[in-house]
């Protein structure tokens, strides 16, 4: 008898986390894809209207265009191949590590007709700054120098 | 120095191979002078390490750029303070610095246990040591902070201007200072293993080393949301980031072993799930640094990839093999001596907190990694965001509060269906008041109710355990309340200093749910133009702007009063870094007991002097800052030694004095019966 109220509570437990879990699941998911996979694939009409992440690309130097307030910009993202032109339409303070360069992690929507990206979230990390390859470019280039000497 | 700083990081390697052979060897021949042996080669390492550190330190403080880690982290104009946390602040420093705590930790568990726990001990040593030794490795080989450049930069790059805050200088030690000390515990689990000495001594050490560490690790969780809140500006404190979740999984581990090792030292149960418990923890500390450090799920935490992610999934294997095949070893004799006498008892409760913490634990791990796990099974790559964790996470943590109200109020074996009357009437009839008092305020989410009626039964339940206890104490000591309770609470450190803590989980309880009430407005205001937000009036005096010789600050000043009242001048600000082509965001928040106004200044035309504002009104915020300090004093209150552990530690000092070892396991069990 006393066994089975703790398996009994067990399995009410295991039940209310399952429900939580797959409750939880049904609206809160993005398919995480490079931009590789959704430049080759936008054709096809696969991403539309469908909430992706976007990883693995960098922000265009240069491409960054602020709105008035410094709020929502415009800007262009590549991974070296392809590019896409991006507008963040959320509401928050973009993160200060968004910038030129910076690696950045976008959720949001794709959208066809104006074949851009609505990001409603960026995330974006800094290419070199917490810890980096910002010397290597310099130490490439010096030891050119030495084999040419 | 930073020679002699590489050369003792790689004599360190050599002393910690020894200590793990000697301290190994030592135990499998009940060889005492190896065992020693091992010891002292333990507090070598962290003599040496100490050593390396400070050679790191002194090339951070004199500016030696030549070293990369240097001229990475840091640069000429940082202000003191950074320059020392700049330690920290880049991969293969923070790194060094993870072992040099481990080796503090060790040589810490080997002074102070070196007598208590002999035959545990050199497994202790062996585990520690071999732990540092994976440390050690880790950075000549693949983190090496002492790299040269091949030039000396006039300047370094300097830390990221958003990590140069005090928050962020003492996040990181918090958190490290935590995941490093789950390994002390680890080790006496695995040392209980290995030697077969699976009675309560490994309990009793687990449980006072799993305490320290699972305190940091709390508050650094909590320091590290602070500084989320006042650096990043998007006005919350918890984004269930992976690398959050990565230090929030230990921390429910250890806090569901706390618990259940209750059951142990009462009944001889779970012994099997303690086990697995304490083992677990230190396994999702090692994942967890993994999580950060190797790039396999994306973050927003930003240590870059690198070949370091490798090392640590051969250890996280490692670790995982010997303790599956450990507790498959010893199976036999980590089976239950009794078995639980009534469902309407506390045990019961703590098995339910138990499977309530692991599930949140679970679900907080499924989330994390389902990236991976989707990837693998479907080819498509799934993320969860932060609204699930949410959804999942609320219901979960409701009950669990609820636990932490109704486990003091049931006895120990069984609870008389009287006793749960009389205990349980004030506090529910209390919580049901607040509740309906809520309700009739206007508070109409479902879940905040919920919530706030739990966090009332809780307080009035603990508070009556205290009350009660010093009405008992007063009864039979003639004292007065206050003396009666400060020695009710003094003589029961554990059980009191416990109740404490559980009321600052009330405290930050109260806060979370004050996020179903969070407001947010955009503002564009000109100078001299006012604005009703909520029941706050506020103005917009002026943009400032003023150079120092690190930044350009531009300030915005904003006065904000309600009914007519002055409450405070605002000052966001945006800081523009002169080496670094980033701007950070500082916020301004007028902070009360009841909410938080919370004032973001987004941008501003430099033609018209007009800015935007983003507000955010965060209600109860504060509630989860007071949390953590109370947190940490209640388990500062349950950690303070005793007078038993007194008596304990002037044994051992007999004891290492020559007093025959027979003698004092007797006088030992003495004082612990």
């Amino acid at each position: 008898m006393q066994r089975h109220k703790f398996t009994l509570g067990g399995l009410v437990i295991v039940a209310g986390l399952g429900f939580l879990l797959v409750r939880g699941f049904e609206q809160n998911t993005a398919a995480h894809i490079t931009l590789a996979t959704l430049s080759q694939e936008a054709a096809t009409n696969a991403w539309d209207d469908q909430r992706i992440q976007l990883g693995g690309s960098t922000v265009v130097p240069g491409s960054i265009k602020w709105d008035k307030y410094r709020h929502r910009p415009e800007f262009s993202i590549t991974d070296g191949q392809h590019t896409l032109q991006v507008r963040y339409t959320g509401n928050a303070v973009l993160p200060d590590t968004f910038r030129d360069e910076s690696q950045v992690v976008l959720e949001g929507h794709y959208n066809p007709s104006h074949g851009l990206f609505e990001a409603q979230v960026v995330f974006a990390k800094c290419p070199s700054k917490y810890e980096g390859q910002s010397y290597e470019g310099h130490i490439q280039a010096m030891e050119a120098g030495k084999t040419d000497s | 120095m930073i020679d002699l700083g590489y050369f003792a990081l790689c004599l360190a390697l050599v002393t910690a191979g020894y200590a793990v052979a000697t301290a190994a060897m030592g135990a499998r021949q009940q060889n005492v002078a190896l065992m020693r042996s091992g010891e002292n080669a333990a507090l070598a390492i962290c003599g040496l390490l100490t050593v390396s550190v400070i050679g790191l330190w002194y090339a951070l403080l004199t500016h030696d750029f030549q070293v990369e880690f240097v001229a990475e982290n840091s640069n000429r104009s940082m202000p003191l303070g950074y320059t020392i946390s700049a330690l920290w602040g880049g991969q293969n420093g923070s790194l060094l610095f993870w072992g040099w705590i481990l080796s503090l930790y060790t040589a810490a568990v080997v002074l102070v246990n070196r007598h208590r726990y002999r035959p545990l001990m050199p497994y202790v040593v062996a585990t520690m040591t071999a732990t540092s030794f994976f440390f050690i490795v880790l950075n000549l080989f693949a983190a090496d902070p002492f790299v040269r450049l091949p030039f000396t930069p006039a300047d370094g790059n300097g830390l990221n201007p958003i990590l140069q805050h005090p928050y962020m200088a003492i996040h990181p030690p918090m958190l490290y200072t935590g995941m490093v000390g789950m390994s002390v515990p680890f080790a006496f689990g695995l040392a209980a293993l290995f030697s077969g000495q699976l009675d309560r001594n490994w309990l009793y050490a687990c449980r006072r080393w799993m305490l320290i560490p699972w305190t940091f690790l709390g508050a650094g969780l909590l320091l590290g949301g602070k500084w989320a809140y006042v650096e990043l500006g998007w006005g919350g404190y918890w984004a269930w980031d992976p690398v959050e979740n990565a230090s929030l999984m230990p921390w429910l581990a250890g806090t569901a072993f706390l618990h259940s090792i209750m059951i142990q030292e009462r009944k001889g149960m779970l012994k099997m799930w303690n086990m697995v418990l304490v083992l677990l923890t230190y396994f999702l500390c090692i994942l967890g640094t993994f999580i950060t450090r190797s790039g396999v799920i994306s973050s927003v935490h930003a240590f870059a990839k690198s070949n370091v992610g490798s090392y640590f999934a051969v250890f996280l294997t490692l670790i995982t093999l010997l303790s599956v095949g450990m507790i498959w070893y010893r199976r036999e004799s980590l089976r239950a001596e009794s078995r639980l006498e009534s469902f309407a008892s506390r045990e019961t409760v703590f098995l339910l907190n138990n499977w309530i913490l692991l599930s949140m634990l679970f679900a907080v791990l499924w989330g994390t990694l389902f990236p991976l796990i989707s990837e693998a099974f479907t080819g498509e790559k799934i993320t969860v965001g932060a609204p699930f964790f949410n959804q999942v996470n609320v219901p979960i943590g409701l009950v669990l509060i609820l636990l932490t109200g109704a486990g003091p109020l049931f006895a120990w074996r069984r609870t008389s269906t009287e006793s749960l009357k009389k205990n349980f009437t004030v506090p529910i009839a209390g919580g049901l008041a607040v509740g309906g008092l809520c309700a009739i305020l206007g508070v109409r989410d479902g879940y905040a109710l919920v919530s706030l009626t739990l966090c009332a039964f809780v307080v009035l339940a603990i508070t009556g355990e205290f009350h009660r206890g010093t009405l008992a104490r007063q009864h039979s000591t003639a004292e007065s309340y206050p003396v009666a309770l400060f020695r009710l609470c003094h003589k029961n450190r554990r059980r009191f200093g416990g109740y404490m803590v559980h009321l600052s989980l009330v405290m930050l309880f109260v806060g979370f749910t004050g996020q179903a009430f969070t407001t947010e407005r955009d503002l564009v205001l000109t100078p001299g133009a006012n604005a009703e937000v909520g029941d706050y009036h506020l103005t917009f005096e002026t943009l400032a702007q003023k150079e120092d010789a690190r930044r350009d600050v531009v300030a915005a000043a904003v006065t904000l009063t309600r009914g007519g009242a002055f409450l405070s001048t605002l000052l966001p600000q945006r800081h523009f870094y002169k080496n670094v082509d980033q701007p950070t965001t500082e916020v301004a928040v007028y902070a009360s007991w009841r909410e938080d106004f919370y004032l973001v200044l987004v941008g501003w035309d430099p033609k018209d002097s007009s800015a935007k504002f983003k507000i955010y009104i965060n209600p109860l915020v504060n509630w989860v800052w007071a949390g953590g300090v109370a947190f940490v004093l209640g388990a500062l209150w349950c950690m303070w030694p005793t007078s038993r552990d007194r008596r304990l530690a002037a044994l051992d000092r007999r004891t290492s004095q020559g007093l025959p070892a027979g003698d004092w396991d007797a006088q030992k069990r003495g004082i612990e019966v």
